[in-house]
């Protein structure tokens, strides 16, 4: 295994394809995006939507406006829900919040259809933000392990993890589906088939040096995303590690289970590709699960790029999740995982004897 | 002679095409067995199937004594040497990496300047295998086989695709394992390979075993008469020619005479000539090839 290891090791640091996926891709792809929607939202510290809120009661509209400052976001309070709808109305705001009995309920004004997207993204940030800094004040919301600054959370920022997410993944997919289809079509695997080599300690080599790769390359990619995007993350490093690995593991184990498809690698790309492309739109990071309608909600849900965004952000301290939640998701991620790259990779190497 | 492995009514059926209808087979230790045949003979089913890559059907496999049920077992596989008809290796790799991760499949296994050596890839040793020969690809896909100090090698149409040169270095490479006792398979499609390297061989086609013997009792038993060929100075008159006790015909602008004894022929083909004052001009020799053996038990080519 340690020799196997080794060898996995040179063969990928001296792919310039491989270090291609696992290295600049993540970082172009945070880079790019990140631009993107910075652009989008009007700048990175800070956005400029003026929001009208209706909060049922003093001590939580001190909460919200301590939780919002620095944000960029104008809160405009209201003593009713009629003064509420009358500022929309006006185009004096171009969102309200109405919260009452713990519940959100987030109004827009449709003439400024321009900004929904957007908006609905905001609703999101606004979400986690505020629900995170009420959790001190609000026992039931049970959040104990969370410290976040949310006073730094911007659109941006509430993006960025999403987009770290899509970029591990399929790197992680393609990475892996591509050498493992590779060497299925070159006959590479016959050739291992025949000695009494296990296809699972095969593959599960090439697997730990690209999830080492993936480890390091989401790391820079959060460490730039802070300097460059001007992100404030309040990064609980064990559980990010923690987490990010089992992301990863999940990734590269479905990239052996493409593989598995089919002997031809163009195939294979083109299978990846309409999964990469899939999650990305249904991940629920460029189109909020808020605007999608309910069949596409049931096609995110099972997809497990919207679980990974959502831990993510958990650990980078922007989004609220049990702890309990969170121990169970990264436990399932890495067992499926580590299982799809082990048993994917005893049937690859069964595949080739007939 | 010690039996390594035993073949015996091995059938595989793909749906409703029998591929095997009940081969069998036996190799000894120290000798190449030749297993020649045409496309979709069975030729590369029977082959795969002893390689491992292939589930066998009905009949019996023996290794070493030992029954193979469904797949070959690890233990027996660390015997075993395998070369594939293309051997593609892992990418970014240098030919002694490539032997020494080889090396690590099996419990026992020689040092790869052992191997590099003994295919005389010494200058080699430090190249990416992206970077070497056809010859030298099959070389290492050679020393791959043998990492693991097999019993017995399987060498799949080893030879295909290589300038002469390259086919020759292969050949030698081939004798010195025998030399050095080792049991070898050898599938081809070159006749004159079978000939030239094999001990004994099997004919397979249309997925049964025709002949085994070896390639001198092969071509002597199925491969027809020789023929000599020859041309005079001048045109002999008929009587002369009919004073040969051998049966001579015309073809094209020269004699041919077909004969199961060479040197008795030529023998009476010179005292004729001095006989009747006749210059021999030219004359060849053309004695019958696998090639023969496998028209006349066939009817078809080996590349058909």
């Amino acid at each position: 295994m340690k020799n196997l290891f080794g060898k996995a090791f040179k063969m990928f640091i001296r792919d310039r394809q491989a270090i291609l996926m696992f290295f600049i891709l993540p970082i172009l792809f945070m880079l790019i995006l990140g631009f993107v929607i910075e652009g989008l939202s009007g700048s990175a510290t800070g956005v400029n939507v003026k929001i009208a809120a209706f909060i049922s009661s003093s001590s939580l509209e001190n909460a919200i406006t301590k939780a919002s400052s620095g944000t960029g976001l104008e809160f405009i309070f209201t003593k009713s829900v009629d003064d509420l709808n009358e500022l929309l109305d006006d185009g004096k705001a171009q969102m309200g919040i109405i919260f009452k009995n713990d519940d959100f309920t987030f109004v827009y004004n449709q003439s400024f259809g321009q900004y929904n997207n957007y908006l609905k993204i905001l609703q999101d940030v606004i979400s986690s933000s505020v629900v995170n800094a009420l959790s001190n004040v609000k026992p039931y919301i049970q959040i104990r392990s969370l410290s976040v600054k949310s006073g730094n959370l911007t659109v941006i920022g509430f993006i960025v993890p999403g987009v770290i997410s899509i970029a591990i993944t399929i790197a992680g997919i393609f990475g892996m589906a591509i050498i493992a289809g590779n060497y299925r079509q070159n006959m590479v695997l016959k050739r291992l088939a025949v000695t009494p080599l296990n296809g699972g300690s095969f593959f599960f080599s090439l697997a730990i040096v690209r999830f080492i790769a993936s480890l390091i390359s989401a790391s820079l990619t959060v460490v730039l995303s802070e300097i460059v995007f001007s992100t404030s993350y309040d990064i609980n490093w064990f559980s990010f590690l923690i987490f990010i690995s089992s992301g990863i593991i999940l990734s590269l184990g479905i990239g052996v289970i493409l593989a598995l498809l089919s002997r031809d690698l163009w195939t294979i790309l083109n299978i990846s590709t309409i999964l990469s492309i899939t999650m990305m739109l249904f991940s629920d990071v460029f189109f909020p699960y808020s605007i999608m309608p309910f069949y596409m909600r049931v096609i995110s849900k099972m997809l497990p790029i919207s679980y990974f965004s959502e831990g993510l952000r958990y650990t980078l301290g922007i989004e609220a999740m049990h702890y309990q939640d969170f121990a169970i998701l990264t436990a399932v991620f890495i067992i499926s995982g580590i299982a799809m790259i082990f048993f994917g990779g005893i049937k690859i190497l069964k595949l080739e004897r007939k | 002679m010690e039996k390594i492995v035993e073949v015996k009514g091995l059938r595989k059926r793909y749906g409703h095409f029998e591929a095997l209808k009940g081969i069998d087979i036996v190799l000894y230790r120290g000798e190449i067995f030749g297993f020649l045949g045409p496309n979709g003979a069975g030729k590369t089913t029977t082959v795969e199937i002893l390689e491992g890559l292939r589930k066998p059907g009905e009949g019996e496999i023996t290794f070493f004594n030992e029954k193979i049920h469904n797949a070959i077992p690890p233990h027996v596989k660390e015997k075993i040497g395998v070369v594939l008809q293309e051997t593609r290796f892992l990418d970014h790799l240098k030919v002694r990496e490539i032997l020494e991760l080889f090396a690590s499949f099996f419990k026992q296994a020689k040092s790869p300047e052992e191997i590099i050596e003994m295919v005389q890839m010494e200058e080699k040793a430090d190249d990416y295998t992206e970077n070497l020969s056809g010859g030298q690809r099959q070389r290492l896909a050679i020393a791959t086989a043998l990492v693991n100090d097999p019993e017995i090698i399987f060498l799949d149409e080893p030879t295909v695709g290589l300038d002469p040169q390259s086919r020759e270095s292969v050949w030698k490479l081939i004798r010195m394992l025998k030399n050095n006792g080792k049991t070898i398979f050898l599938t081809t499609h070159y006749m004159e390979e079978a000939q030239a390297l094999c001990d004994r061989i099997s004919i397979i086609d249309r997925g049964k075993i025709i002949v085994s013997d070896t390639p001198k009792n092969l071509v002597k038993n199925y491969g027809g008469k020789s023929e000599i060929d020859f041309r005079c100075n001048s045109i002999p008159l008929k009587s002369t020619i009919d004073d040969l006790k051998s049966n001579v015909n015309v073809v094209d602008d020269h004699f041919r005479i077909e004969t199961d004894d060479i040197t008795k022929t030529l023998e009476e083909l010179v005292e004729w000539s001095k006989k009747f004052n006749i210059t021999i001009t030219d004359i060849s020799l053309v004695e019958p090839t696998l090639e023969d053996v496998f028209l006349s038990l066939t009817g078809r080519g080996l590349r058909d």
